[in-house]
């Protein structure tokens, strides 16, 4: 894959800036109670991994998105500032008006992305209420590759199976397609 | 006891091209393709399975986090949705892309195809091999296969028993469902994968059975081309993919018969590009997606619907009306998306998710769906819901809502982009407004079908009734893009049922396949 397919791909690092900051205004308790760093450190370098294997059409529609977020405040607040310059309680009224109004959708997408990976966290899942193994259990028991591995985990499940090394590839034989048989 | 299954090639480990000539080359590895794989194979056919997904084994996918499973093992991420036209919701469409296909990813809810719909189909378009009567040996056979069992009324999850309160309140009542499992712990997360490697879906049991009896799968393989020669199909050419989709080795097959099993999404553009019924402009039309809508509700006490099935019950009670309702639930990170508000008001949601409780219904939906195939960018869906199908979904939705009411709840989440909580059965009567804008709701799709229609008139269908085109001798289409109308229940079931009678009769009428040596 060349450079530019990859880079297409990618979020770009003023995305993320843009993401990471939408995300703390969104998961934000209360003024008292801002979103832990590492939680949202963690939801970026999910949101990342997870837009890369998002569909073409997915991946135009996520730019669109950071870019209508980040130059629309002058509309819909009369502020000519960009989102990641506003302060936190502006940010909260602008996102607040984008969601109820005919731009909702863009809310929409980059809600339902940031919330897919801002609740794997445990922590943020813990405060939900959960406390059944069908998402803790497998997923974060010892040996995953995941770095959510590495944080604190609610429950001890069992531990996970450990996938097999891959298997050899059979020989592919005119007439026949295996060894099996 | 059957032999040891052949390894899996993975194409992303693979260094090279590849050739290879078999007696059956099997496109998608999903329900269709590997019912029909293990019929051939069994009956001593050479069988190839080319899958575009990885392998991810139960394994590793029950180790996944909710979006590990959607970055490993569904089409698109779980981002594929059909463009609303006119009067009509953005519809997510859930797919996989895996080895096993969408079956690894359901609920494993079985439902047979309502006898009225089969009767239409021989009825209106001819396929007397696709009665009830004639059907049920195949039926019997997947339930065999792959394990069909009741839920037990014990599994319910409290949400799905509120839920069913409010409908005896109502006047209506819940059935158990059937599933495709065996040792089930009600984990409530089988659209992610089982987390105990409880369902049956094909990648266990047909597509190992297919293994057992000599078939070759190569995961990581897309098929680009099907090789026509004159008006018999001559095999086909793709390349195998390395983990991020990059293009490695080329792929090319001969078969003296060419199956395609790519879904109502995906087999479409192979036969497009192929040239397949261009004459008819049928292929990619009439796509069915049976539009599904999920009302949310919050309780006073602890539901913790995470406990229990994630199927269980079903109601047919509306099934004159074109509505199925049916119970789900989805993990916790998944649900919280569709919660309304930022911030305190969002917070408020999230920290009351033991208090609520879901539960389902879908559309039983005429084909206004197509799939557009757009150079440079893949296949493209777009989807007109008729006048009829939206009365139909503000009904349903309604129904939801005034159930869980019946049960009790203090508030109701209704899929409504920018929506606010509803707290009482009054505030439910904008859904009596026919023309309130159908964009506005959130809509998701498990079940998409028909878009390569099966029929006795070339004019108007793609392929015949045994699943040959009526363009290409040897070339099948054995998926759900066969279906000639919407079924109006769980697809899993159906495709697997029309697949074994299709492979049944490909492989009854061994016309230019030889036995493996």
């Amino acid at each position: 894959m060349g450079s530019f397919a990859v880079a297409m791909k990618n979020l770009s690092t003023r995305q993320l800036a843009v993401a990471h900051a939408v995300a703390a205004t969104i998961f934000e308790a209360d003024s008292l109670h801002p979103v832990p760093p590492e939680r949202l450190d963690f939801t970026m370098r999910e949101l990342r991994a997870y837009v890369a294997r998002a569909g073409l059409q997915t991946r135009a529609a996520f730019r669109a998105a950071f870019i209508v977020v980040q130059f629309a405040p002058l509309f819909l607040i009369g502020r000519l500032h960009r989102f990641t310059s506003l302060s936190a309680q502006a940010k909260a009224v602008y996102l607040r008006k984008l969601e109820a109004g005919p731009l909702g959708l863009v809310m929409v997408l980059l809600k339902t992305v940031l919330s897919f990976v801002y609740f794997e966290h445990p922590d943020a899942l813990a405060s939900t209420g959960y406390d059944a193994q069908g998402l803790l259990g497998p997923a974060w028991a010892a040996g995953s590759p995941s770095p959510i591995s590495k944080l604190r985990v609610i429950e001890n499940p069992a531990p996970a199976q450990v996938a097999p090394e891959s298997e050899p590839a059979p020989e592919l034989l005119p007439g026949r397609v295996a060894e099996g048989a | 006891m059957l032999p040891e299954p052949t390894p899996i090639l993975e194409g992303r480990h693979h260094e090279g091209d590849l050739v290879a000539d078999v007696d059956v080359a099997i496109v998608g590895s999903g329900a269709a393709g590997s019912v029909a794989a293990k019929i051939l194979a069994e009956a001593g056919r050479s069988v190839i399975v080319l899958e575009e997904g990885g392998n991810v084994t139960p394994e590793r996918y029950s180790a996944f986090r909710p979006t590990e499973t959607m970055r490993h093992m569904f089409r698109d991420a779980g981002t594929t949705a059909a463009i609303g036209l006119g009067d009509t919701p953005l519809i997510s469409i859930l797919a996989g892309r895996t080895v096993g296909g969408s079956s690894t990813l359901t609920g494993g809810v079985i439902f047979r195809i309502p006898e009225a719909i089969l009767d239409g189909w021989v009825k209106r378009h001819g396929l007397t091999d696709f009665s009830p009567d004639r059907l049920e040996a195949a039926y019997r056979s997947v339930e065999i296969e792959t394990s069909v069992e009741t839920v037990p009324e014990e599994m319910r999850s409290k949400s799905t028993v509120l839920f069913g309160e409010g409908a005896a309140r109502l006047g209506y009542s819940l059935k158990s469902m059937q599933r495709n499992t065996k040792g089930c712990r009600g984990s409530s997360r089988c659209n992610f994968g089982c987390p105990n490697k409880a369902k049956m879906s094909v990648d266990v049991t047909y597509l190992s059975e297919a293994r057992s009896h000599g078939a070759l799968v190569i995961s990581d393989c897309r098929v680009t081309r099907l090789t026509i020669e004159g008006q018999r199909i001559a095999g086909v050419e793709g390349r195998l993919l390395g983990a991020e989709g990059e293009k490695r080795g080329k792929v090319r097959v001969h078969a003296r018969k060419v199956l395609i099993a790519g879904s109502a999404l995906s087999t479409p553009l192979l036969l497009q590009q192929a040239g397949v019924g261009k004459w008819t402009r049928a292929v990619g039309r009439n796509l069915t997606l049976h539009p599904g809508f999920r009302v949310a509700a919050l309780f006073d006490r602890d539901v913790s619907a995470w406990k229990g099935a994630m199927q269980s019950a079903y109601s047919d009670a509306y099934e004159a009306d074109g509505l199925t309702l049916n119970s789900v639930f989805a993990p916790i990170n998944i649900l919280t998306a569709t919660l309304p508000g930022i911030g305190s008001e969002l917070h408020g949601y999230t920290s009351q998710m033991r208090n609520l409780a879901a539960f389902g219904m879908m559309v039983h939906d005429d084909g206004g769906g197509r799939v557009h195939r757009v150079p440079g960018v893949g296949a493209v869906f777009t989807y007109r819901m008729s006048r009829r199908d939206k009365l139909r979904m503000l009904k349903g939705i309604r129904i939801l809502a005034e159930t869980y009411f019946a049960a009790g709840a203090r508030e109701v989440l209704l899929p409504v982009f920018g929506g606010k909580p509803i707290r009482s059965v009054e505030e439910l009567r904008f859904l009596d407004d026919p023309s309130f804008p159908a964009r506005r709701f959130e809509c998701v799709t498990f079940h998409p079908l028909g878009s390569a229609r099966m029929g006795l008139d070339p004019s108007t269908s793609v392929v015949k009734p045994s699943g040959e085109t009526h363009d290409v001798q040897g070339l099948y289409v054995v998926d759900g893009s066969v279906f000639p109308s919407s079924i109006g229940v769980n697809s899993q079931m159906p495709i697997m049922a029309v697949a074994t009678q299709l492979a049944w009769g490909i492989r009854d009428r061994a016309d230019g396949l030889q036995l493996a040596a």
